[in-house]
């Protein structure tokens, strides 16, 4: 106990960055898996070719190699450090990286609820004179957003997950810290222990919430 | 109000329509009847663009829908689509399937459109589901809000789509209860349908189609007591 307690402070500064990465992740994975989701729906090939690319990048390679070669690659033949500093490249670069990579997942759940939106919903919104813009906005999405939910939560729990692997380049975050921590003091079982916890309380919280969220709008199963 | 001339139609190496001439005149009642897959919603579903056209020229509401020039959707704005399937908003309520678009398309005010929005509703009989789903609906009520939307973008030509196939028999005689008082106002409408009761009693003219083509055409009295053409009276024979 006294292992836990002496060295709350430093773990919780871990957690304090593990879910900081992980709003951040989870905000712009949808951002890009929104985007890309268009693209790939896009009737212009290039936007098509572009978003298709993107996603078999992320998608075919580990994240952990993909966060080496950007944090730690990267700056090797460009002077990424020059632009960004230092000190701030290797906390965008990994923000970054960890959103591309699970915005490609994102990207493959948002196209397949908007292709799951009846087509007669599209027609109808067109026959009354709307733009695509129009109806992707204001008919599909809101129909395909109540069924993407579950598949988004799952990939919120993952992102938060995965942050684990922004420890091996350098980031603070709750596994770096409890590798510290153990480092120090040898107690292996508890601190690991107490890392699990604490992912666990966080992604279990994530996932109650959803199913709260999710209740709601499945009440009048709309 | 509708021109169409010499309109071909393919999906990929299948010809769907052959070559279909016809004009309607302002407040016609046309009624299209054919066998299944004698291409009769891909006719109408090219009336407003739904369908894209192979060649050919299609002139509607004043606009030429196969100049590559005009605006599709200002198109659209004028030319009221039912469809089979209703295809009402499922996340939207009544009264937001009629407003969404009179205000999103022709920025109307939510007020302004919520007002049209009740007229229409009371007209085709459903006052008072301003606030309910789609899914709370029958059928029938469905296709008669369905109308109602679209009749809140004040459309010129009113295009219906086999809009009673889908409905149970009891719901059919309301959906076409309301079709027969618009066609009475004098809206004009072409009405893809097998319900030939309603292409006899309120329709103008009936074309019927075959293949492709527009093998006969009509007043109804005319083409239903006395049909010229080999393929009318065989189908003819069936449905009546």
């Amino acid at each position: 106990m006294n292992v836990i307690w002496g060295n709350l402070p430093v773990i919780l500064g871990g957690l304090a960055l593990t879910i900081q990465y992980s709003i951040v992740a989870i905000i712009l994975m949808v951002v890009i898996g929104l985007i890309a989701a268009l693209m790939r729906l896009s009737k212009l090939a290039p936007l098509r070719w572009v978003a298709s690319t993107y996603v078999e990048m992320f998608r075919s390679t580990p994240l952990l190699v993909q966060l080496f070669f950007i944090v730690l690659g990267l700056p090797a033949i460009l002077p990424v450090n020059q632009w960004f500093g230092q000190l701030m490249y290797p906390i965008l670069a990994a923000a970054l990286t960890l959103s591309l990579n699970e915005g490609a997942y994102v990207t493959e759940i948002i196209r397949a609820g908007i292709l799951g939106v009846d087509r007669g919903q599209k027609e109808a919104a067109l026959s009354v004179g709307m733009t695509d813009l129009q109806t992707m906005r204001y008919i599909v999405l809101p129909q395909a957003f109540k069924r993407m939910i579950p598949p988004l939560v799952n990939q919120a729990a993952q992102t938060i997950k995965d942050t684990s692997l922004l420890a091996p380049v350098g980031v603070a975050e709750l596994v770096y810290k409890g590798e510290i921590v153990i480092a120090a003091t040898f107690a292996s079982f508890t601190i690991w222990a107490l890392v699990a916890a604490l992912y666990f309380i966080i992604i279990f919280s994530v996932s109650k919430c959803s199913a709260y969220l999710e209740r709601r709008l499945q009440v009048d199963k709309r | 109000m509708i021109s169409v001339k010499n309109l071909h139609k393919s999906f990929g190496h299948h010809e769907i329509l052959k070559g279909i001439s016809n004009h309607v005149e302002e407040q016609e009642v046309v009624v299209v009847i054919g066998p299944s897959g004698s291409g009769k919603s891909t006719f109408l579903r090219c009336l407003n663009g739904l369908e894209s056209v192979t060649s050919g020229e299609i002139e509607i509401a004043g606009m030429n829908l196969t100049d590559p020039k005009t605006d599709i959707h200002k198109l659209r704005q004028h030319v009221g689509m039912v469809f089979q399937q209703f295809n009402l908003f499922k996340h939207l309520t009544i009264l937001e399937n009629i407003t969404i678009g009179p205000r999103k398309v022709k920025k109307q005010s939510t007020a302004e459109a919520n007002e049209i929005a009740r007229e229409l509703l009371a007209k085709v009989g459903l006052p008072g589901k301003e606030q309910r789903y789609p899914d709370e609906l029958s059928g029938g009520q469905q296709q008669r809000v369905a109308i109602a939307r679209a009749l809140a973008m004040k459309p010129d030509v009113m295009l219906f789509d086999e809009p009673t196939s889908a409905l149970d028999p009891e719901m059919v005689g309301e959906v076409l209860q309301v079709m027969k008082n618009l066609a009475i106002e004098g809206m004009t409408m072409v009405v893809v349908t097998h319900e030939m009761g309603f292409a006899r009693e309120v329709g103008h003219r009936v074309l019927f189609m075959d293949e492709g083509y527009i093998v006969e055409e009509g007043k109804p009295s005319d083409l239903f007591s006395n049909p010229q053409m080999e393929r009318t009276k065989n189908f003819l024979a069936k449905v009546l």
